[in-house]
């Protein structure tokens, strides 16, 4: 839709970059933009329109108010009405990623012959004829970015950090970072890294310290105490696969759902321990 | 059906590294071997794929083939949505494992030309000019692989990626008509002038009402896209007419009287260009 606040129409048109109209404003706000970890998108929005004229016609429903959706990554377009001058706008799992730009607009949906606005520039006359879906009020554009949680693997949020300052022998979890850090002293830190170079290593690597650790967290995620770890980033990919598999972050059982998180690691032991001793 | 796999963003940022030194895994050893290595084959849990229906891609080029290809693609992965078709990771997975032959014979990869190293050679200039040739290829392969096999920016998996190209065909000509979706792609897909006209206009073709508008346009008067410029003509024609319509608050006998418009300017652009000449 190649029209902003620069464009110039032959008829009056409500916005702030013109004086078609004596008086009136017309904005748009859009006061929440929510992300379910399932994907769906809630835009909640406010329309402000104070012209006495146009809210006839909207309310006769001669015209309609709404804003013109467009996200040019996902190829997505639309023209939503309001509900209403507040309301929101439901949008299904992967409509929009990244930049989504919103245009309002208020626009006919009749012929309109002889419209007669007080507050009509003179230069118009004293009444004019428009026709259906011409645009005669236009707020500022507004945009918002929607993220992409989905594709960080779930191993991605979590981050082995060597350090000098917990005994040899023992592990330790810092859940106030943007990734789940899981602090391991220098010989552990050397031996886990030996088990990700190996294929044959990686269920024994989930087994004995990524079971632990999902266990924790779960643990860490119950009652109050979540509180804090909402807005951690780390926290959308957790709550998102614990969703997917179903899993009730207050009540599942601790071991059960960190296994099926992790793909049921202990399952894979044998044949890992077999083909290592095999090659050993 | 198969969990639908992808890359990790360091096996990606590794092969797009390297991409001279696997030239010869892109023409034919492939990199079956690599799959069990760490980031090879992520898998994402809420899509699957069916690999039989992206075993028997056409590797013909013609109209018929990509519409074809682009409802396969489409039936063949189930779950996926337009955010996560634009990621990189999954469509690169997919032209360096599944779909490898498909884009291999789609967009061959040539051979290098043999080195000139014989005494005469070097005195004629011919060891040169095959290394020039050499140097000339190599660029080419490389060119090829970075278009077909990645998937970077809007670009990439719109219009260049094997795969990726294929599933945005069949998703925007469901977008435009979700009950005759293939209907939609014949239109689309007539030439490669009119897909470049009507889908690499993003200001065109996400608009689902326009878009239907000039599918019907196109149908009931064919002779829009007769020859490729009076297409143009026409689609210049909507530019110029339907820059600030909004077609949404249109019904469609309105929105076709437009279009007709459109056609009726373009045929007559056609009509004034033969008389002149």
């Amino acid at each position: 839709m190649k029209v902003d606040l620069n464009s110039h129409f032959p008829h009056p048109v409500l916005s702030d970059s013109n004086d078609d109209f004596r008086s009136g404003r017309f904005d748009l706000s859009i006061t929440e933009v929510r992300e379910s970890t399932a994907g769906d998108v809630e835009i909640d929005y406010a329309f402000s329109q104070t012209l006495p004229e146009i809210r006839e016609l909207l309310e006769s429903g001669a015209a309609s108010l709404g804003a013109f959706i467009r996200c040019q990554d996902t190829f997505y377009s639309e023209l939503r009405p309001a509900d209403g001058k507040s309301g929101t706008w439901r949008f299904d799992r992967g409509t929009l990623f990244g930049r989504v730009e919103v245009k309002p607009m208020i626009w006919l949906k009749q012929q309109l012959d002889s419209w007669n606005a007080e507050s009509l520039n003179l230069e118009y006359g004293s009444a004019i004829s428009m026709r259906k879906s011409e645009i005669i009020g236009l707020a500022n554009d507004t945009w918002f970015n929607i993220g992409q949680e989905k594709l960080k693997k779930f191993e991605s949020i979590f981050e082995l950090v060597r350090t000098d300052e917990i005994p040899e022998g023992q592990l330790k979890l810092d859940l106030q970072s943007d990734v789940i850090r899981i602090l391991a002293p220098f010989e552990i830190f050397k031996s886990i890294e030996l088990m990700r170079g190996s294929s044959h290593g990686k269920p024994l690597l989930l087994s004995a310290v990524y079971l632990p650790v999902v266990m924790e967290v779960l643990e860490n995620l119950r009652g109050e105490q979540n509180s804090g770890y909402e807005s951690k980033p780390w926290y959308r990919v957790f709550a998102s696969k614990c969703e997917h598999f179903g899993i009730d972050i207050e009540r599942a059982p601790l071991l059960e759902s960190a296994q099926r998180l992790l793909g049921s690691p202990v399952g894979k032991l044998g044949k890992s321990f077999k083909e290592l001793t095999e090659n050993a | 059906m198969h969990k639908l796999k992808y890359f990790s963003e360091s096996v990606l940022a590794e092969l797009r590294a390297n991409v001279s030194r696997n030239l010869e895994r892109y023409r034919a050893s492939g990199f079956g071997d690599r799959t069990d290595q760490n980031g090879w084959a992520m898998e994402l849990s809420a899509v699957e794929v069916e690999p039989e229906k992206l075993a028997v891609l056409s590797q013909s080029g013609g109209s018929a083939a990509e519409i074809s290809n682009s409802m396969l693609v489409f039936e063949a992965i189930e779950g996926m949505t337009p955010s996560l078709a634009t990621e990189e990771r999954v469509w690169s997975r997919l032209t360096h494992f599944e779909c490898l032959d498909y884009t291999r014979g789609r967009w061959p990869i040539k051979d290098d030309p043999r080195e000139k190293n014989g005494l005469f050679d070097g005195l004629t200039g011919a060891k040169e000019k095959a290394h020039e040739k050499r140097k000339k290829v190599l660029h080419q392969n490389i060119t090829q692989i970075e278009k077909h096999y990645f998937a970077r920016g809007r670009t990439g998996y719109r219009d260049d990626n094997s795969v990726a190209r294929l599933w945005w065909n069949a998703y925007i000509a469901k977008r435009i008509d979700p009950q005759d979706q293939e209907g939609v792609l014949i239109e689309l897909l007539r030439t490669a002038d009119i897909r470049s006209n009507l889908v690499e206009r993003p200001m065109l073709s996400n608009r689902a009402d326009l878009m239907r508008g000039i599918i019907r346009t196109m149908r009931n008067h064919p002779d829009i896209y007769g020859a490729e410029i009076t297409f143009r003509d026409f689609m210049k024609a909507v530019n110029i007419r339907g820059g600030g319509v909004l077609f949404e608050a249109l019904s469609t006998q309105e929105t076709d009287g437009i279009l007709l418009k459109c056609r009726d300017d373009a045929l007559r652009k056609g009509e004034k260009a033969s008389q002149a000449a």
